[in-house]
């Protein structure tokens, strides 16, 4: 219902820089996930949208039109904070209907009626006549879904908001706001930290990192496309594997060499990518990256074996594994096929295809395309 | 077994003299406060319990005995009454006000908060003949204002420091989310932050208004002949004739203790969080 733009947005406490020059285009009706860990920025940036905060510099648009000089209340903006922000002291019903109250929308029986409504989405039925602060951690927080949801505000903004809750209820939740979002068509900024969660329930993904925009883009784009070893890092349930390489030109074609522990050469063509910037008298170096998912395991002598190692530890993730192998210096993961079983201390190879190699600068951390 | 009942004989014989001591000067008031002249006068013998009691005292300390009308305090209570509940409702409404300040916009950076508390580093009996001065210079001498604007200061200090840490006891986001539903900060403060607050908001006025109620010192100095309260009163009960007069003072000691008492008794369920200062994160 609004599409937001910030555009330059800087925020400063003092001599900290928390959100530096962010320009973003959400456009209407999507669910955008922020994404990144604790002090990227995440919650400066949606206090700054919600009007709870005044940028440093920079603008935030609403529909096209400015929002420096209107009020929070104002803005038609929802927020359900981390620390589930209801009233311990008054009843669920009452936390649910302030909103209404406040605005005024409605009154008596349609007050009434849609309170319910909203208790029964968020399944606080049962207690619409408890004091707030005697629910369970999982209900307040299910209060502070409904208090927000309850005023249909066009921008919907959630901090962390199933931080608090257990692991099943946090899925269910999930699903249900992903729901609601569609069904009223709102505007959803959701701020978290954990990447599964931006990409099961995301339009698009901003990731953030010291207060500066990583990379913006569809959770396909940010998983297959990483701008930078950051996004790569920080995206995927199972750690990149990075492994270092320098550049050389090689018969007039740009190549990423890769000295195996087993003093093996491995050359990579990467000709496709442009070179990294020189990096000490080493030559330009780089870190090619590899998804585990996209590592496969071959007998350790066969040719397609790129990395000879030993089977440090075997992780059970339910239908697949994830196999921890040193090669020399090198740490990697891989992931096993449920009919593959490995032991602690087998010799096996590891090998991938050209084109699931993702070039990054070693000195910038940034993609080589 | 054994080891528990050892244990708690011991803590009894650690507690039952300290409490013999701490409760013995108010079991002592409180007979005294019954006890005839010929039972509390010093030239006699020592009475345990008194074996005459009467409601004479009493009766003398609240103006109902016309041959005692100089030992009547019914004036010097409510003066005191007055005294107090003003100089608490001063130190609540600035105290409250600049904790909540302090605390959620961060009012006088790091510095005033600490002046604030400055104010305690004194004694007040220290700046009294300044005060004393200046007070003689605006009239207040004697006066109810002048009393209430002299306990605002002293106690003012205490409510922003209790008032600070029950306020940091209220989640930000709280404010936030009644921001966003179109309160004001005003609206904010009053409608949701105080509700959360108020049993921080009745042990502090109650803290503060115990210290004005006491004052001993700063009544003494501050007033001449018509803003005198019960414990200046009090100290004044005794004649060159018959020396302290131990009955009445004890009665109108027993009935000084009773506001703060009862105010206690009404508000105790705050009262154990609460003298913790706050200092307990949920």
């Amino acid at each position: 219902m609004a599409t937001i733009v910030l555009d330059e947005v800087t925020k400063r406490f003092g001599s900290v820089t928390a959100v530096g020059g962010l320009s973003l285009d959400i456009s209407s009706e999507s669910l955008v996930a922020f994404l990144g860990p604790s002090g990227c920025g995440k919650t400066t940036t949606m206090n700054l949208i919600a009007g709870l905060d005044r940028p440093t510099s920079g603008e935030i648009y609403f529909d096209g039109r400015a929002m420096s000089g209107v009020k929070p209340g104002d803005r038609d903006v929802g927020f359900v904070f981390q620390n589930y922000a209801i009233f311990t002291h008054m009843t669920v019903f009452d936390n649910l209907a302030y909103g209404l109250r406040a605005r005024r929308t409605d009154s008596g029986s349609s007050l009434d009626a849609k309170v319910r409504r909203m208790a029964a989405t968020v399944g606080v039925a049962a207690h619409l006549n408890r004091k707030a602060g005697r629910l369970r951690v999982s209900e307040m927080q299910r209060v502070a879904l409904g208090r927000s949801m309850i005023v249909e505000p066009s921008v919907f903004l959630l901090d962390e908001p199933l931080a608090h809750l257990d692991a099943i209820l946090r899925v269910g939740m999930r699903a249900e706001l992903r729901r609601i979002q569609k069904e009223i068509g709102q505007t959803m900024i959701y701020v978290t930290h954990d990447q599964s969660e931006a990409m099961s329930i995301a339009d698009r993904i901003a990731v953030l990192k010291d207060g500066a925009l990583q990379q913006y883009g569809t959770p396909d784009e940010i998983y297959d496309r990483p701008a930078t070893e950051y996004v790569a890092n920080f995206v995927g349930s199972v750690l990149i594997n990075f492994i270092p390489a320098h550049y050389e030109s090689r018969d007039g074609r740009g190549c990423a060499v890769v000295r195996t522990p087993n003093g093996r050469e491995e050359v990579f063509d990467a000709s496709h990518v442009k070179a990294p910037a020189q990096n000490g008298d080493r030559g330009p170096a780089l870190r090619l990256g590899v998804r585990p998912e996209l590592l496969r395991v071959v007998d350790p002598t066969s040719d397609e074996a790129l990395i000879v190692g030993e089977v440090v530890l075997v992780e059970l993730l339910g239908a697949r594994s994830v196999v921890h192998v040193a090669a020399g210096t090198l740490a990697l993961r891989a992931m096993a096929q449920p009919e593959e079983e490995y032991r602690v201390g087998d010799r096996l190879g590891l090998a991938t295809n050209a084109d699931d190699i993702h070039f990054f600068d070693a000195g910038s951390g940034e993609a080589l395309r | 077994m054994r080891s528990e009942s050892l244990r708690t004989a011991r803590k009894l014989v650690i507690i039952i003299p300290l409490a013999v001591i701490t409760l013995f000067p108010l079991y002592w008031m409180a007979t005294m406060a019954f006890k005839p002249q010929s039972e509390w006068s010093p030239v006699t013998d020592i009475f345990w319990f008194p074996s005459d009691p009467t409601l004479d005292n009493f009766r003398q300390i609240l103006g109902l005995d016309p041959i005692y009308e100089y030992l009547d305090a019914t004036n010097a209570i409510k003066n005191s009454l007055i005294a107090a509940v003003g100089g608490t409702i001063l130190a609540m409404t600035v105290g409250v006000g600049a904790a909540y300040g302090i605390t959620r916009f961060r009012a006088g950076g790091r510095l005033v908060p600490f002046q604030i508390l400055q104010l305690r580093m004194l004694p007040p009996v220290a700046v009294m003949i300044p005060i004393l001065i200046l007070w003689s210079y605006l009239h207040l001498i004697d006066t109810y204002v002048g009393l209430i604007l002299m306990y605002g200061v002293v106690t003012f200090p205490f409510a922003v420091w209790l008032m600070r840490g029950f306020f940091l006891d209220v989640p930000r986001e709280i404010t936030q989310a009644a921001i966003l539903d179109g309160c004001t900060h005003w609206g904010a403060f009053v409608k949701v932050v105080l509700p959360q607050v108020k049993g921080g908001l009745a042990v502090t006025a109650l803290f503060v208004f115990i210290l004005n109620w006491s004052d001993f010192l700063i009544a003494l100095v501050l007033s001449r002949s018509e803003v005198i309260t019960g414990p200046v009163f009090l100290s004044s009960l005794q004649f060159a004739g018959a020396g302290q007069l131990f009955g009445p003072q004890s009665a109108l000691a027993l009935i000084l203790i009773l506001p703060p008492a009862v105010f206690g008794l009404a508000i105790q369920r705050y009262l154990v969080r609460g003298l913790t200062f706050g200092a307990i994160k949920r």
